[in-house]
């Protein structure tokens, strides 16, 4: 049997000029709040954007937003990611309707190749990929399908989102990953700035702990003006001044 | 319709395999139909005879087979068929149509209740054979 949908995927992806991935292998860190706040300042510069969510198993992205997802997105020679905040988004909550999604890894990758292959990104020149925790399926997939990535690492100054920041900036080096650099949220300061420097990666700053960040959620403008972009900004102008 | 896509990429998946064999022109494509994804067969050909032209399989001809879906639960052993219960409801048909992989939120297996059960055969759309000189 030949997969039909591998093939598709190479080249929709090949058509995307940049691709910024988002991730940690530590659950909790902010990797969401921080990829829909990347499509979001970046779309606020003037650039077409695509926030795919990837995090089948917690998908979330379209509750910051405010997205419904009472309505299937639209058909037309394939799939059209839904238009909100200024952005191209999708997610599987449109066709899980929020019910959960309990998958093995094997199925992860092929609901991967699936909504890769028929969603039309189109004119996106940034597409950012909400990735889920860990370093397994969806974590390999990614690293094989998105090699030319520009990857962004979120973190936390904890010393458990330390080591797992270590195992994934590893392993990125490993398959010569270009790491664009790191997010350190939930921190007054940039704790982990000596640490990454040894490392050779980027510190792109740091975001503090926002404690009213639930009630800047599920509504475009109040996002954007929360707290958090704020901090977000910076970083997020560094991305765009290394890759272009 | 995203059957247009899904049209592509079996055509384009059907260039590439004949170019990896050296195949000048494409005679046939035996193309699987997964009962669990449901594409309209008539759209999907629809589709691909039109993508087809001037292509190395401008004169190929898509046989479609379709086959029955069938699961297994990881957690009883129980195996069943889609056809011994139906899915009714629209909306579960429109998202499973789309992405298969969600039939985890809205099925279970029919004698334990688990929702971890494996797709054994009729998932979706694959390409069975390619033929041509």
């Amino acid at each position: 049997m030949i997969d039909p949908r591998r093939e598709a995927v190479i080249e929709r992806i090949n058509r995307i000029p940049h691709v910024i991935p988002v991730l940690s292998s530590k659950g909790g860190v902010g990797k969401s709040l921080t990829s829909t706040g990347i499509a979001v300042l970046l779309s606020q510069m003037g650039r077409k954007v695509g926030l795919l969510d990837l995090d089948f198993w917690g998908a979330s992205d379209h509750i910051i937003l405010g997205v419904s997802v009472d309505e299937f997105p639209e058909e037309d020679r394939g799939i059209l990611p839904v238009p909100k905040c200024g952005l191209k988004f999708m997610s599987v909550a449109f066709y899980t309707r929020n019910q959960p999604l309990p998958m093995r890894g094997s199925e992860y990758t092929d609901a991967l190749l699936e909504l890769m292959a028929v969603t039309r990104w189109d004119d996106v020149e940034y597409l950012v990929i909400d990735m889920p925790p860990g370093l397994g399926d969806p974590f390999l997939n990614l690293i094989s399908f998105f090699r030319k990535g520009h990857y962004v690492v979120v973190t936390t100054p904890s010393p458990l989102s330390v080591m797992a920041l270590k195992n994934t900036i590893h392993m990125l080096k490993e398959q010569k990953i270009d790491i664009v650099g790191v997010v350190e949220n939930m921190s007054s300061q940039e704790s982990l700035k000596e640490f990454l420097d040894e490392q050779g990666i980027r510190h792109l700053g740091n975001i503090p702990m926002i404690n009213d960040i639930d009630a800047h959620m599920g509504d475009c403008e109040k996002f954007a003006s929360s707290e958090f972009i704020k901090h977000l900004r910076r970083p997020v102008e560094r991305i765009a001044e290394l890759i272009g | 319709m995203h059957e247009w896509a899904l049209a592509e990429a079996v055509l384009k998946t059907s260039i590439k395999v004949a170019k990896e064999r050296n195949i000048k022109k494409l005679s046939e494509v035996e193309v699987v139909l997964g009962q669990l994804q449901d594409v309209d067969k008539e759209i999907l050909e629809f589709a691909l005879e039109n993508m087809k032209k001037g292509t190395v399989a401008d004169s190929a001809k898509f046989e479609f087979i379709e086959e029955a879906a069938e699961f297994k639960c990881r957690n009883c052993g129980n195996v069943w068929r889609m056809n011994d219960n139906p899915i009714d409801d629209a909306i579960i048909k429109e998202a499973v149509h789309f992405l298969p992989e969600t039939i985890h939120s809205f099925l279970r297996c029919p004698n334990c209740g688990s929702a971890d059960f494996e797709v054994v055969k009729g998932r979706g759309v694959y390409i069975k054979s390619v033929k041509g000189e």
